[in-house]
């Protein structure tokens, strides 16, 4: 196979992006910046959690500020604290938040790991298991095939995860295809959660506990009256979601816990972080 | 007959021909087929077991020790549903000048064998086409196979081979393609020419034809319960030996396959193949679709892999992308794409068959062949 230019920049990245992407970015990011303005609300008792998906080279340096301001404002908690927490509560005035990264895309070990390591944060990885070691210069069908556009973002190998997983960075399951639930049915569903779980227990010799839907929206990406019941009859412990808000404490719940996620991109200004956490 | 057909022998073809037979192929200006390619076709054939009866693997004409002319009758592997059918197709039927007034005899030949439950011509040529015709062989029923659609994807190089093809000279060529490229790249961005981007999430694999493996028998397995249909066999053997078997020594350099296959749950849910091939003499690169395999022909299914062998192919630098002989949910996913499109100089695709198979094969549900059929792509 021939050697290809990898896509490595953020810019690169979004360079395919509409007109109409373009636009609505730059009309959000004004919208964010007044709003940012306005005096903060409070921060609401409960649990906020994160979620990345890609720190690419051009987006190192602002991931390092985003983690160095809200070292000082948060206090960080795994996943499994996390859980922990929407069940029996944490204690008052504190804020808790939680990291999380979807697809498992090389650059999150090169870049994020590294950053997170360096300041004790724990994460959790989300890995679609049909494209880790996918690689633009191996097999770019299948790099692509996940993207639906020819870019050529290299995904983490199982080696990269064996080694992440060694230092504590937490893996689940982000089902093989990544495919949204609410377009599959209920056995196909079924054998992406259990699949997908075997592979990572088997590649990592660590149980794989956490799950997370792809695009993970309720109604548009995944059928919540079945999806997370299936998620829980498949032995996960949570159903992250893209759901965005914060996530009561000391909750009864049905299992597992559907928790709910704020995007974020590495690139952002801080105001953007605090305006949508509420710091 | 005449005197001089009389002095003409037809014989069943031997290994000793195969001199004879390369020397017929260089005097027609044909590529010689040399003993790996034939142990190739015949040998290692998957569908040789056929060969076991009454299977001649062709014949010749010869006069005084000359051979003047050849056609090969090769053994391949079908399906009409779950019943396995033997056919027999006709390659490169050739005649030296000497000989062109018994090429007929090899056609007649070629027809009248018993032995196989179908034959089945999928390359007849404008020359061709009418003696099939002529011995009231039957044209395929199925829809859609006078016409190629075709995306060019390098306009400069498209309209350059363009132009070479219709005898300009390759400098003016070239010229032409540069100040005609701007003007088809404005006409296809603005026709929105190209196979779509799919919008449901799927996985596509690429991977080299020698490395096809036991999920493709499972595929091959459902695909012929799926309908009663007339279809190539497709076991992970002859898949092997169609795309990746052919020995080095008899294919173009330029020749380039692969396989795209899209996973399912569990196993795969189809596969296509390309084939990029690079026409010197045009300066032209060009990729086709040379199989396409959709479990249900689930549309979206079809549209990931076609678009996926689109953007290999410009990935790979490929001028223009073609495909032809597409079943019905293929073709629409492929008018979707809004193709250029071109119709063949003469009907390629003819058979015969003898008894109940015969009034079945007049329905053109019943017929699926795609490019892969016959020796389109061997």
């Amino acid at each position: 196979m021939s050697t290809r230019a990898l896509t490595t920049t953020y810019e690169a990245f979004r360079r395919d992006d509409s007109i109409r992407q373009r636009v609505r970015a730059v009309a959000r990011a004004g919208a964010v910046w007044v709003l940012s303005k306005r005096p903060r609300r409070p921060w609401r008792e409960g649990l906020n959690v994160l979620y990345y998906h890609h720190v690419f080279d051009d987006e190192r340096a602002g991931f390092d500020r985003q983690l160095r301001f809200l070292s000082d404002q948060v206090e960080w908690v795994s996943l499994d604290e996390a859980l922990n927490l929407m069940k029996d509560g944490g204690e008052p005035g504190r804020r808790y938040l939680a990291i999380t990264f979807d697809d498992g895309f090389e650059n999150c070990f090169t870049h994020a790991m590294p950053s997170l390591s360096e300041r004790s944060i724990p994460a959790a990885f989300f890995l679609p298991t049909d494209f880790v070691g996918a690689h633009p210069n191996d097999d770019p069908a299948r790099v692509w095939s996940f993207f639906r556009r020819t870019v050529n973002v290299p995904f983490m190998t199982w080696s990269q995860c064996r080694e992440a997983a060694a230092a504590g960075f937490a893996f689940g399951s982000h089902t093989c295809s990544h495919a949204s639930l609410i377009e599959l049915d209920k056995a196909h569903v079924r054998w992406e959660l259990e699949t997908s779980r075997k592979i990572i227990e088997r590649e990592l010799g660590t149980p794989c506990e956490h799950f997370c839907a792809p695009r993970g929206k309720s109604g548009l990406h995944f059928d919540a009256s079945r999806d997370p019941k299936l998620v829980h009859e498949t032995g996960f412990r949570s159903f992250l979601t893209t759901e965005a808000g914060i996530n009561t404490l000391n909750q009864s719940f049905a299992a597992p816990p559907v928790v709910r996620r704020c995007h974020a991109v590495a690139s952002w200004g801080n105001h953007e972080l605090a305006h949508f956490l509420g710091l | 007959m005449n005197d001089a057909a009389t002095q003409v022998h037809l014989r069943e073809v031997t290994d000793d021909d195969i001199e004879g037979v390369t020397t017929l192929h260089q005097e027609v200006g044909f590529t010689p087929p040399d003993a790996a390619h034939w142990r190739w076709l015949w040998g290692d054939n998957p569908a040789r077991e056929l060969m076991a009866g009454d299977w001649p693997r062709g014949w010749v004409l010869e006069r005084d020790g000359l051979l003047g002319g050849y056609i090969a009758n090769l053994p391949l592997a079908y399906a009409l549903g779950e019943r396995d059918l033997g056919v027999a197709v006709p390659r490169a039927l050739i005649t030296s000048e000497q000989f062109a007034s018994q090429g007929l005899r090899l056609v007649s030949q070629y027809l009248k064998q018993r032995g196989p439950d179908l034959l089945l011509c999928t390359t007849a040529n404008s020359k061709a086409s009418p003696i099939w015709d002529a011995f009231r062989a039957k044209r395929v029923p199925q829809p859609g196979l006078d016409a190629i659609m075709f995306w060019p994807l390098s306009a400069d190089a498209f309209i350059a081979a363009s132009a070479t093809k219709l005898g300009v000279p390759s400098v003016i060529a070239r010229h032409m393609g540069t100040l005609g490229g701007p003007f088809l790249r404005a006409e296809s961005a603005l026709r929105t020419r190209g196979i779509p981007r799919p919008t449901r999430s799927h996985t596509v694999t690429a991977i080299h034809p020698a490395d096809i493996d036991g999920e493709f028998d499972d595929l091959w397995d459902a695909k012929r319960r799926e309908s009663v249909a007339l279809r190539a066999s497709r076991s992970a053997d002859i898949l092997r030996w169609h795309f990746a078997g052919r020995p080095q020594a008899a294919k173009s350099s330029d020749r380039d396959i692969v396989v795209f296959k899209l996973l399912g749950r569990p196993g795969i849910q189809g596969y296509a193949v390309s084939e990029t091939r690079h026409e010197r003499k045009l300066e032209l690169t060009r990729t086709r679709l040379v199989d396409l395999v959709v479990l249900g022909e689930d549309k979206e299914l079809i549209t990931h892999l076609l678009w996926h062998v689109q953007e290999h192919a410009r990935a790979i630098g490929s001028h223009v992308l073609e495909a032809s002989t597409l079943l019905p949910a293929s073709h629409e996913v492929a008018l979707a794409g809004r193709p250029f499109s071109r119709s063949v100089a003469a009907w390629s695709y003819f058979y015969k068959c003898r008894g109940s198979l015969r009034e079945e094969l007049k329905s053109a549900e019943r017929w699926a062949l795609t490019p892969f059929d016959g020796d389109t792509s061997l």
